[in-house]
């Protein structure tokens, strides 16, 4: 069977490394399933991050209050603040958390969802939220998510 | 040349420290030394053994060692079986990541009837060292010392007791925590404090008080509110200071500036101190040209273990900075 190959572009908001073991798992699902993955941690993007047309992933944990991660933090601010057009992004979304915090259940992730909505990327499949509270690693769960997440994808192209 | 790095302590900074050197310099030698026969410091024998999200974060720690990109030394201990100075020798750069693992003493007559945070916290996790509680069977009453969230992990390990395997022997009726600060200058974190709320054993027992800001403020003034619980009661002491531990051979009573508290266990919260490791005082990131230090070992022992991830990766292009051409 061919496959359609496809560039995704993975950035990753963590604070303790957990997101980013998400994020190797993800890319070693997504590059068996014939897709070339650029790993990237948010910690130097800016408002350009988004620029080019194509397939994104965004892995974010949460931290404090609902926080996006410190190495996320400018990124977020960056898109915020200068509002670029995002009407050429494609975007799935794995949010970290824990559900002993329900208020802020996610908060990380669910901001750079809102973010990248409002300016007007199209999110791909519901957004994956993982409860650390759940007994189940999220890098377990990530393999399989991003095989399905990376199909619908596909589908719709 | 094959750059060749040592870091002794494999702490979460030692292990974050491992990995961002590998990451930043492929093909780099790197070497963790750890005094113990198990690695991941404080996520292995100080986070609180309830708090399992937080000790999965050695998962994430042993990822370099998993890789291959460094590589793990057990029960190696600096200064014992091998010397700092030889260490330096052998390396190009060698990085202290020894934590603070001295508890931090009150001063005050009798402290040696008390357990310090540190030493009762590595005895529940199963430190090899562990030195058990004096008296734990039936002991009715205890009394924790702290405004920080070692307290707050010792008062709801305390009311868990019955949970704990180790702390199964305690029959406590009652926890009095004693805080130097008012409610308005505390250190707890609003979620622990809130895990204070949702225990089903014990209860937050605390006066209202006048008008604190701030998020923990804000949760305290809700437990204030509460009726009475269910379990043992959590007394909040602000402004009281622990002045004497009392009892002839083991702990009676805990004495305060303000009463005498009937007491079988007391547990001070107020915190860590750093270690000598062969000799040198670790501080700074860079203790002496080409040593360097992170973590605990660096800064003290405050901020949290994403904090030290930070550090480390910061810490690992100064080292890479500092190889010699």
């Amino acid at each position: 069977m061919q496959h359609m190959s496809s560039t995704v572009i993975i950035y990753v908001a963590t604070m303790t490394g957990t997101a980013d073991l998400v994020a190797e798992e993800v890319q070693a699902a997504l590059e068996d399933e014939g897709a070339t993955v650029d790993l990237l941690p948010m910690d130097d993007l800016d408002a350009g991050a988004f620029a080019r047309p194509g397939l994104y992933l965004v892995v974010s944990s949460t931290y404090g209050q609902g926080d996006v991660p410190d190495n996320g933090q400018a990124l977020a601010d960056a898109l915020e603040s200068e509002r670029p057009d995002l009407a050429h992004v494609r975007y799935g979304l794995f949010a970290l958390g824990d559900m002993t915090y329900a208020r802020t259940f996610c908060g990380g992730g669910m901001t750079f969802d809102r973010i990248l909505s409002e300016l007007g990327a199209k999110r791909v499949g519901e957004p994956m939220r993982h409860n650390a509270s759940s007994g189940v690693l999220p890098e377990d769960e990530a393999a399989d998510w991003a095989r399905s997440w990376y199909e619908s994808a596909m589908a719709e192209a | 040349m094959t750059a060749r790095f040592a870091i002794v302590g494999s702490g979460p900074a030692g292990c974050y420290l491992a990995d961002a050197l590998a990451r930043a310099m492929n093909g780099a030698v790197i070497d963790v030394f750890e005094r113990l026969d198990e690695p991941f410091g404080l996520v292995r024998f100080g986070v609180a053994p309830d708090h399992e999200a937080t000790r999965a974060i050695a998962r994430v720690l042993r990822r370099p060692f998993d890789r291959g990109a460094a590589s793990l030394h057990l029960g190696v201990e600096v200064g014992r079986d091998i010397g700092l100075n030889a260490l330096r020798r052998n390396y190009d750069a060698v990085a202290l990541a020894t934590g603070a693992p001295l508890d931090r003493r009150l001063d005050v007559p009798g402290e040696e009837l008390a357990e310090p945070s540190g030493r009762f916290i590595r005895w529940i996790n199963g430190h090899p060292e562990a030195v058990p509680p004096a008296r734990l069977t039936g002991a009715r009453r205890a009394v924790v010392i702290g405004a920080g969230n070692v307290a707050l992990d010792a008062v709801r390990l305390l009311a868990k007791h019955r949970e704990i395997d180790c702390l199964n022997p305690l029959a406590l009726e009652r926890i009095d925590l004693l805080i130097r600060a008012g409610p308005e200058d505390v250190r707890f974190s609003p979620a622990e404090l809130l895990e204070i709320g949702e225990l089903t054993t014990a209860w937050p027992d605390l006066d209202i008080f006048g008008d604190a800001t701030g998020e923990a403020a804000a949760v305290l003034a809700d437990f204030a509110a509460r009726t009475p619980g269910r379990g043992i009661p959590i007394r909040f002491h602000f402004r009281t200071q622990a002045t004497a531990f009392l009892g002839a051979g083991r702990l009676e009573a805990v004495g305060t500036d303000r009463s005498v508290l009937p007491a079988d266990l007391a547990v001070t919260c107020i915190g860590y101190e750093k270690a000598a490791i062969d000799g040198v005082w670790p501080t700074g990131p860079e203790p002496e040209p080409g040593l360097y230090a992170v973590g605990w070992a660096a800064r003290g022992p405050t901020g949290t273990i994403p904090t030290n991830r930070a550090e480390a990766r910061a810490l690992a292009q100064r080292m890479i900075a500092g190889l010699e051409p």
